[in-house]
């Protein structure tokens, strides 16, 4: 019966949460295709192990665990193909959707990123930022004051090139 | 760091645009673990239909305990009654132990012997099902040993194999088998075979019944009923019986489902694990009341 509460607590999850998914695989592929491919991999792989899941309460943290290692997963298999796109979208204009400031998460590694993104546009407690990343929380919080840091410097050129 | 930009990095962030495509293909991820669960199901069965290929290869590797069988009060019990057909009983049982690591399995494996009437050996029914056991036995062994080969001994695995004499009475006398399996997930895999006493032969569901009845259906709608009526009941239970995915949903008994008659004389029919239910409801059962079946059934097996 717990493994029932379980993925049926999984899949409210999902459901309740699957934009959110979708925007943090974005924010590592940058383009549609492969964050839509992350997700339903992320979905798939969350259904399928629900029954591993400590506790209830850790749900959502997991979900996001989910995502993130499948990103992370997915741009080292698919490294090279990653590269080339990211040369072209610095090659011309972006025409649809303004990046210029989102783009400063490239000066970040995938951990930091992570960090950055849940904590200040997801909202999530320091404390579950570091369940996720599976982290303490001293860490999380150095790694984010580092991530700041590098932030304001990408910022700071960016102001110095269009200020 | 300037908090406008954070605030616009925000606002970029959500104004990522969510494609009309995700909400399927967040459905699309949900259904294919759920299709996995049930072909994980369907691999069960297939062991079932496979066995036979195996037999022998494995019966060579069988390390072998005879017992002394405990079954004789039984066999004296039935003595004292009028007893109109055949005798069957468990004589030994052999044992499979195997032990690497974190790997383990324990299979019993049963002898039956089926008498006639004159207390001579039936032969044809008595190999015929022992044979049965075996192949069915054999096949279980084979896999835990492909297992274990594939992984090097080096994986975790549990394999427990018991049986269980469910009816001996006048009429009938019913073996069951419980596998179970405990690797990442586990599973669970039953299996009854019965001897009509009347006849001295092994028998399915059909041996049940009069020749010509239509049994399948009041069986199969009762079941429904007693899945619909549960469901109701407690919301933690689930059927796979108006899931969108219609391939899944239970739609009727066959003639090879798993069945036994409990101590109240009542017919039960018994599920396999993930086989009308998500794996967390486990194997399953269900009690068809005597109402249902008394004027399809032959004599002397319900009540």
């Amino acid at each position: 019966m717990q493994a029932k509460t379980l993925q049926k607590k999984v899949e409210d999850q999902i459901l309740d949460s699957y934009e959110a998914m979708y925007r943090l695989a974005f924010t590592y592929v940058k383009n549609e295709e492969d964050a839509l491919d992350i997700v339903q991999e992320s979905v798939y792989k969350a259904i399928k192990n629900s029954a591993h899941v400590r506790d209830e309460a850790y749900v959502k943290t997991w979900l996001w665990r989910i995502v993130m290692n499948t990103a992370v997963d997915f741009i080292r298999k698919n490294k090279k193909e990653v590269a080339v796109e990211e040369f072209f979208e610095t090659g011309q204009e972006d025409t649809y959707q303004d990046f210029d400031t989102l783009d400063a998460l490239n000066k970040l590694d995938e951990k930091e990123k992570a960090i950055v993104v849940l904590r200040f546009f997801e909202d999530q407690k320091l404390n579950d930022i570091a369940e996720i990343l599976n982290e303490n929380i001293n860490t999380v919080k150095t790694i984010l004051y580092r991530s700041l840091k590098k932030l304001k410097v990408e910022l700071s050129e960016g102001e110095l090139f269009y200020g | 760091m300037d908090d406008k930009k954070l605030k616009k990095m925000k606002m970029e962030y959500e104004a990522i645009e969510i494609p009309e495509e995700l909400r399927q293909r967040v459905e699309a991820g949900i259904c294919k673990a759920k299709e996995e669960e049930k072909r994980m199901k369907e691999k069960s069965k297939v062991i079932v239909f496979c066995k036979r290929a195996a037999a022998g290869v494995a019966a060579a590797l069988l390390a072998i305990t005879v017992m002394a069988n405990s079954g004789a009060s039984i066999a004296h019990a039935m003595e004292k009654i009028p007893v109109i057909g055949a005798i069957a009983e468990v004589v030994t049982f052999r044992e499979y132990e195997s032990s690497t690591n974190d790997m383990e399995a324990n299979v019993k494996i049963p002898e039956v012997s089926v008498e006639n009437q004159d207390g001579t050996v039936n032969q044809e029914s008595t190999e015929q099902i022992n044979k049965s056991i075996q192949d069915y036995t054999d096949e279980i062994i084979a896999q835990y040993e492909a297992d274990v080969e594939a992984v090097d001994g080096e994986g975790k695995m549990d394999l427990q194999v018991d049986y269980t004499v469910m009816s001996d009475n006048e009429r009938l006398f019913s073996i069951r088998f419980d596998e179970s399996v405990v690797m990442a997930g586990s599973n669970h895999t039953v299996m009854i075979y019965h001897i009509d006493k009347q006849t001295g032969e092994m028998m399915k569901l059909p041996g049940l019944f009069r020749e010509n009845v239509n049994y399948i259906d009041p069986i199969s709608e009762n079941i429904k009923e007693q899945m619909r009526e549960q469901m109701e009941a407690d919301e933690m239970v689930t059927y796979w019986l108006e899931d969108e995915i219609d391939e899944w949903n239970f739609k009727s008994i066959t003639e090879d489902t798993n069945f036994y008659i409990n101590k109240d004389g009542k017919l039960v029919i018994v599920f396999d694990k993930y086989e009308v239910a998500p794996g967390y409801m486990g194997s399953v059962e269900f009690v068809i009341p005597t109402e249902v079946i008394q004027d399809l059934v032959q004599d002397g097996f319900v009540k």
